[in-house]
């Protein structure tokens, strides 16, 4: 994949270190229910994660970004987005 | 030399897109951070064509791409939406608008300008 490049180095590694704060992030958005908060999150999510190392990362987000912004009801692919963003966290080096 | 604007509200993504057109040396890019701001560096700076972000907050890019056809300086520019995963339906909106047509996002940073000079005659 394109994210293994040593020129991306260094845009992945501030990548990895913002999992954390976007589990927290999604984790409050959920909480509060903020339906346009979450898409305009996943989205931005979305685009970034696949190109730096994260694709499914990048594939939950795009998933709660397109469940959201449907009007359907959005717990099940938050909390998967969530799960993923939390596994990262902790695989991550820090 | 093939002269790029990118055009995408995301930070991240508007330095990996420079950082790969970096790649190739006849590729001169720019980037914007909202179609507003695209319209402003159009205005002094014509470039070979435009990449935009689907959506963007204020001028998104079916609206900035709009824009750019209603000015005779722009109207001819060639304009390649950039969207996570468009649908047929989307992609066949985005032609009717006169766009050249659509890289998915994410992309492959190692072949975006590739990708970009596809669109190019």
């Amino acid at each position: 994949m394109s994210a293994d490049e040593p020129w991306l180095d260094g845009l992945r590694q501030k990548f990895l270190a913002r999992l954390a704060e976007e589990h927290a992030a999604f984790c409050a958005l959920s909480e509060a229910a903020d339906r346009e908060g979450i898409i305009a999150r996943a989205h931005k999510l979305a685009g970034i994660a696949g190109m730096l190392g994260a694709p499914q990362i990048g594939e939950a987000a795009l998933l709660l970004e397109e469940t959201a912004r449907s009007g359907d009801a959005y717990a099940a692919p938050c909390a998967a987005l969530i799960d993923a963003l939390a596994a990262a966290t902790n695989t991550t080096p820090r | 030399m093939i002269r790029v604007l990118y055009v995408d509200d995301d930070a991240d993504i508007r330095e990996i897109a420079l950082l790969a057109f970096s790649l190739d040396p006849m590729i001169e890019a720019r980037s914007a951070a909202t179609g507003m701001a695209a319209l402003d560096i159009l205005a002094s700076w014509l470039p070979d064509i435009v990449l935009l972000d689907v959506m963007m907050p204020e001028l998104d890019g079916p609206g900035t791409l709009l824009r750019l056809r209603q000015n005779p300086a722009t109207a001819a520019l060639p304009v390649v939406f950039i969207t996570a995963r468009a649908q047929k339906q989307e992609i066949q909106n985005f032609a009717m608008l006169d766009a050249k047509g659509v890289i998915a996002k994410p992309f492959d940073p190692m072949t975006l300008a590739q990708q970009v000079r596809a669109f190019l005659p």
